[in-house]
């Protein structure tokens, strides 16, 4: 005991510091709704401003530090403000490489900063300026220093808890986060009260640089990558509890002191201590439930662009130009052949990374790891196993695809900034305790031995090895992308959900392209191996996979060519351009640019339009027609598709639903039937429960009791994808479609969705004979809602009521025999919404299938339903007929509020009507 | 008074190259009057890490060699051979060592590459440089392939296992009892150091304590002082190069100051020596202290450095240079042996390969031969170095220690 007290009280003492940097970052997201990746940065801001005044300049400690927390930390508050105000626009995606693109920034202009100051890599003291006097307790010798950052840590996460809970400027902040309307609406400015939160942040920040830059000297690398360390305090906290991140905080301290002392007899793990804190952040990031780790600010819909692509033949033209100028490189370009080669090699790991990023919009930030893991699997297989060179290379990938399995189990669970830490956690805690093992590089600096094949021994012939893998694998992305997965990861980025409730299985899309993209990046590790003959684990550092991320998002162009341009910009700049600190002044450009391509998200750059005409015209396309007006609805009537329904399928049926949200009871004891062959309606007014009944029905919420049977088949436990493969399709009251994809690609997925459905094969590539029934499917069902003149169209283009008709036409091209409606005529006019009706009334009589209808256009209701359900309060409230319903007291009433409908609602039993 | 500072910090760096100028020249140094050259040039290549990921070469590395190279020109070359210095920074990144060597070799047309501190990108150059029969002579011999190659003269100590064992006898030899290391987990090199440190600990009669992994970015390494304060280690290895200051601050904190031992010359580091909480620090060095001027050889190396690099003998790499500068000293006496108009690369592994327990003028740890197709012998010998009170001294001068060799 005597010998165990004391690291528990070492324990305390450095975890206060995680604690400490985790509370501000949890303040920051709190208060801001934006994960602040630059935190680190900006503490590192605050103490080289510091170091500046106080050791350069001489002035005292006392007024530099009051300068740093009264002047520096709110300036940066408020210019962080706008900057996260402005990103707040575009998407979470851009919100987080945004910020890691500031880190990079800030990170880059520091450094240089400090060059100034002393030789490039020196240590630097940083002045430890608050006493260094000790006390012991337990036999450990304690700091009044470290007992101040202590209790400055204790007192921040207490008091700031109880700050948000009591103050009215704490609640202000916490609400502004969840909903700036109704703060606004309360007579509070939202501006006002942001403005305060960050102000407040980062002057957290910038105190927490102070505190914590005596304890490993002036380095703003070690300073981010210490409060990186933080994240997993920040994890335990789930990031919104402060009492409890500082907790986490004292929990990791206290993990890593006493695995420092009971563990130093185990050599192989001996990187465990320094990464506990990874540890902790990734699998807290695993097991945390999700409800805790919901967004505190939902993220914005990817922002609708419209994008330019050329044609296939000028596609195919400039990529035959290119690849014979890269064959005649080697009689170019003399002794910088090698920066070539690499340049190929590193664009096999942007195509990896951007498969995720701009294919799938998803982040990683362990592109890197997977890629050591290839090298060293490459390098094990042909030293020690002596497996001949192509099939080693392609070994090296398939062995990198568990580990890009692993990675993808946050990304099913997780999304946006909690996916892009922990695979950021998982990148450092594998190459701080795996990197160094036997199992991979093993622990000398002689790492693992790789090899070149027979024709690639010279630095020429290896150049033209790489080529062709480079070119093969732009071939494979570029056939992904356009083939049934590149659409499936399309339509994931721009709405799982839609995807989801389409029939595909969007958990294994999710792994399929984590499975793909470090199956590239393990090639990559392979073939870089080979360039360098012998390789260990720091040609993979795991921070680099932030530049790459940001480069990966700065570049413009689909694949191959993002890839490319990332590639020559990462290896080939520095490669000509030789000023001594070149790549810090690309890491400054990088950072700050992405910060830029964020801000113009909304209005990217893109081809200039008189090259787009020169280039459609090289590649024989068509002038698109002007926009025509909405086309008459079913302008044609087509050839009627086999019924979709056959004979004894019963259609929905909810059997006394159930959905509580905590203590709030959405839908209360609903029972109704949506039988094939006819258009039931629901209706009632704003809140009375039908969207939750829509999304218990497809699977989107869990019922509390109560079941859904369609044709007879309980589904209430079944997903939403697998019930959208027994025929149950649906629509959106906000539009969900994938505005990144053509009309005509939209409404193909309708019915593609589920014939990928949960199979491996089935997501990769089309069976024969699909794309007939697709093509055939998506032809009728334009047809029928008249939308020809728009199947070119990109669905970011549309107009509010084009999306209503192309995602009916969406539905109607799937193999749907339920189809839940929810408000689809809002933003048609009344024209378009008469014909709107024809329609469901045509389809219906057409296939048989049965329409379950939420409108509030009590018009079109009448007049094409021939049942309807009536709810208030999340109960059923009155069924029957449109005249019964017409005629009903009791739905007028409810429609225009009565006491009396109250009463009958509090006195029915549930599920009675 | 800021002003006053301001106004201070800039004419104190011209006094000081001022002053070393004016030391040097009445030091003894060359004169500056050169015989006449009379035959061909020589040029030379360095191949370094200068402004990469790590942090003991840097800029200032390079100037040590064109330092060598203005002494020896100014007395009118080597044997009437001028020299020129070509100097390259890999970054630390292969592509660019590639680039760099090749041009180096193809372009520059360098007949050796002379003093090389870039060991992390050597498998790719050093492959490049062999097929095209250039020696690489001295700099850092830290890599087990690089010093297996022949065309690689190592002309320091072998700092593999041989640098782990002359640790392990220095700490012995200094009185030290219990021994422990801390190392960089997440460092190739640093982490296979406990195991053998275990080993090499036992083998001089010390008791091994702990191999204790820890990574730059801790904000405490109290831990790490107790559990080496509960096993009464009285020597700790440091492997890796983690932050000693922060290490040494937190040890120091609990009372618990141990003597620091250390490979190579990271000892002379400036915050090292100016660090009050770094009471004790031992090294075994690779090459010969820089502090030294009981010889001829050393008074030159020191006398050339003040008068050609005067902030070299100031910087971080004021004892890695003498690394450098024993590769020069080894070129300079196999180029004494040159006779061709126009001399090539293989003229100078010739002359190397004729080194017969060379001892480089007393700057070599232990003499040295080289014989053509046999393999190189390890220079398991070693000088020492000790950091007391934030002053450096050479205990026992050039007189240096051996471990058996491995």
């Amino acid at each position: 005991m005597q010998d165990f007290l004391p690291f528990i009280v070492i324990g305390l003492t450095a975890g206060s510091v995680y604690g400490l940097a985790g509370t501000g970052l949890v303040l920051t997201y709190k208060t801001s709704g934006v994960f602040n990746f630059a935190y680190g940065a900006i503490a590192a801001v605050a103490a080289y401003v510091f170091y500046w005044l106080h050791v350069q300049e001489g002035v005292s400690w006392q007024l530099a530090a009051l300068l740093c927390l009264v002047v520096l930390g709110p300036v940066m508050g408020l210019v962080l403000e706008l900057l996260t105000r402005m990103l707040s626009e575009v998407g979470t995606q851009y919100q987080i490489v945004g910020m890691i693109g500031l880190t990079l920034g800030i990170a880059g202009v520091l450094t240089l900063w400090g060059n100034s100051w002393s030789d490039p890599g020196q240590y630097v003291q940083f002045p430890d300026f608050l006493p260094t006097e000790t006390f012991t307790v337990f036999d450990v010798n304690v700091g009044y220093n470290q007992l101040i950052t202590m209790l400055i840590a204790l007192v921040s996460a207490v008091g700031l808890y109880l700050f948000f809970r009591w103050s009215r400027l704490g609640v202000g902040m916490r609400a502004v986060v969840d909903n700036p309307d109704l703060v606004n609406i309360s007579g509070t400015n939202p501006l006002r009260v942001r403005r305060w939160a960050w102000v407040i942040g980062t002057t957290f920040a910038a105190m927490s640089g102070l505190l914590l830059g005596p304890t490993i000297g002036l380095s703003v690398t070690l300073l981010i990558l210490l409060v990186v360390q933080a994240f997993g305090a920040a994890a335990v906290g789930y990031f919104s509890n402060l009492p409890l991140t500082y907790v986490g905080g004292l929990l990791i301290g206290i993990a890593a002191a006493l695995s420092t002392k009971y563990i130093n007899d185990i050599t192989w793990l001996g990187g465990l201590p320094p990464s506990i804190p990874f540890i902790v952040l990734f699998v807290a990031l695993l097991v945390t439930p999700r409800r805790l780790l919901a967004l505190r600010r939902s993220p914005p819909p990817p922002p609708p662009h419209a994008s330019y692509r050329a044609p296939a033949r000028v596609n195919l033209l400039a990529a035959a130009v290119l690849v014979a100028v890269l064959l005649f490189i080697p009689d170019l370009v003399g002794v910088k052949l090698a920066a070539w080669t690499v340049a190929l090699l590193y664009v096999i790991l942007f195509l990896s990374l951007g498969l995720l990023v701009r294919t799938s919009g998803q982040v990683s930030l362990a592109q890197l790891g997977l890629a050591a893991v290839g090298a060293a699997a490459f390098g094990h297989l042909v030293s020690d196993h002596h497996v001949p060179w192509l099939p080693a290379v392609l070994l090296a990938g398939l062995i990198a695809v568990p580990i890009g399995a692993i990675i993808a189990i946050p990304a099913i669970r997780l999304s946006g900034v909690f996916l892009a830490l922990a695979t950021l956690g998982f990148g450092i805690m594998l190459e701080q305790m795996f990197y160094t093992q036997d199992i991979m590089f093993g622990p000398t600096s002689a790492g693992v031995h790789a090899t070149r094949p027979s024709i690639g021994q010279s630095d020429r012939g290896y150049y033209y090895v790489v080529l062709a893998a480079a070119v093969l694998c732009s071939i494979f992305v570029v056939a992904l992308t356009r083939g049934r997965l590149g659409r499936l990861l399309r339509a994931l980025s721009d709405s799982p959900l839609a995807l989801d409730t389409q029939g595909t299985t969007i958990n294994l899309t999710r792994l399929l392209v984590f499975c793909i993209s470090a199956f590239l990046a393990g090639i990559f590790g392979a073939l870089y191996g080979g360039f360098v003959g012998s390789i260990n684990g720091t040609s993979f550092p795991a921070f680099n996979s932030l530049t790459i991320l940001a480069l990966v998002v700065l570049v413009l162009g689909g694949a191959p060519w993002y890839a490319i341009t990332a590639a020559a910009a990462f290896q080939l700049i520095p490669a000509y351009v030789t000023a001594t600190d070149i790549n810090t002044y690309l890491q400054i450009l990088f950072g700050f640019a992405v910060i830029g391509v964020g801000l113009q998200a909304r209005h990217p750059a893109s081809v200039p339009v008189p090259l787009q005409r020169l280039l459609d015209r090289l590649g024989g396309r068509r002038p698109e027609a002007p926009a025509a007006p909405a086309g008459p609805v079913v302008a044609v009537v087509p050839e009627p598709l086999p019924a979709a329904v056959t004979a004894g399928d019963g259609g929905l049926e909810i059997v006394d639903l159930t959905v509580r949200y905590g203590g709030l009871v959405a839908v209360d004891g609903l029972s109704l039937g949506a039988p094939l062959g006819r258009i039931t309606g629901l209706i009632g007014p704003n809140g009375a429960g039908k969207t939750t009944t829509f999304n218990a029905c497809s699977g989107l919420v869990r019922p509390t009791r109560g079941r859904i049977l369609l044709h007879d088949h309980d589904i209430t436990r079944a997903g939403a994808a697998a019930r959208a493969r027994r025929g149950l399709g649906r629509t959106f009251q906000k539009s969900e479609l994938w505005p990144s994809l053509t009309v005509e690609e939209n409404v193909a997925l309708g019915r593609e969705a589920a014939m990928a459905g949960g199979n491996v094969f089935h997501q990769l590539t089309a069976r024969p004979g699909d794309g007939e029934v697709v093509h055939e499917s998506v032809d009728h069902a334009i047809a029928l809602t008249g939308i020809d003149a728009l199947r070119e169209r990109q669905a970011a283009r549309l107009t509010s009521g084009e999306r209503r008709l192309v995602e009916l036409a969406r539905s109607l091209a799937g193999s749907f025999d339920v189809i839940l409606l929810d408000e689809p005529s809002s933003g048609l006019d009344p024209t378009e919404t008469e014909r709107f009706g024809g329609v469901l009334q045509h389809v219906v009589a057409e296939r048989g299938i049965g329409l379950l209808l939420v409108e509030h256009d009590m018009a079109l209701v009448m007049e094409v339903c021939e049942h309807i359900y009536v709810m208030d309060f999340g109960r059923p409230l009155f069924d029957g007929s449109p005249e019964e319903v017409r005629a009903s007291e009791l739905v007028q009433a409810a429609y225009l509020g009565s006491d009396e409908v109250e009463a009958v609602v509090a006195a029915e039993p549930a599920g009675s009507l | 008074m800021a002003r006053t500072k301001l106004l201070a910090r800039l004419i104190a760096p011209l006094a000081i190259v001022t002053l070393s100028v004016g030391v040097a020249a009445g030091a003894g140094a060359a004169p500056d009057k050169a015989p006449a050259q009379t035959k061909g040039t020589l040029v030379i290549g360095n191949i370094s890490n200068a402004t990469g990921t790590t942090s003991l070469p840097s800029a200032e590395h390079f100037k040590v060699l064109q330092a060598w190279a203005k002494d020896v020109n100014s007395r009118g070359g080597i044997n009437g051979y001028k020299v020129v210095v070509k100097t390259a920074d890999d970054k630390a990144d292969p592509a660019k060592a590639s680039e760099a060597i090749k041009k180096l070799i193809e372009d520059d047309h360098a007949i050796a590459i002379v003093g090389q501190y870039a060991g992390g990108t050597a498998s790719v150059w050093q492959p490049i440089a062999d097929s095209a029969g250039v020696p690489i002579i001295g700099g850092g011999c830290y890599d087990s392939t690089q010093n297996a190659d022949q065309n690689f003269y190592c002309v320091t100590t072998t700092a593999i296992l041989d640098g782990l064992l002359a640790q392990a006898k220095l700490a012995a030899d200094e009185g030290g009892k219990k021994f422990g290391i801390t190392y960089d987990s997440s460092q190739p090199q640093a982490a296979a150091a406990a195991p053998l440190m275990k080993t090499a600990s036992t083998k001089y009669g010390l008791q091994f304590t702990d191999g204790l992994g820890v990574s730059n970015t801790q904000p405490d390494y109290t831990a790490t002082c107790v559990t080496f304060k509960q096993s009464g280690t009285t020597d700790v290895g440091i492997e890796g190069a983690p932050q000693l200051p922060n290490l040494a601050r937190d040890c120091s904190r609990q009372g618990y100051s141990p003597k620091w031992t250390s490979g190579d010359g990271q000892i002379s580091q400036n915050s090292w020596l100016k660090d009050p909480n770094i009471k004790e620090a031992i090294a075994a060095i690779y090459s010969f202290p820089y502090l030294d001027t009981s010889i001829p050889a050393t008074k030159r190396f020191n006398s050339v450095m003040k008068k050609y690099a005067p902030t070299v003998l100031k910087s971080d790499q004021k004892q890695p240079a003498t690394t450098t500068w024993t590769a020069a000293i080894a070129f300079e006496k196999a180029a004494a042996k040159l006779t061709a108009p126009n001399p090539t690369a293989a003229d100078v592994t010739a002359a190397l390969n004729t080194f017969n327990n060379e001892t480089l003028d007393g700057l070599a740890p232990n003499p040295i031969t080289f014989t053509a197709g046999q393999p190189h012998a390890h220079n398991s010998c070693w000088f020492t170095m000790v950091l007391k009170n934030h002053k450096l001294t050479e205990p026992n001068g050039m007189k240096t220690t051996c471990t058996p060799a491995t």
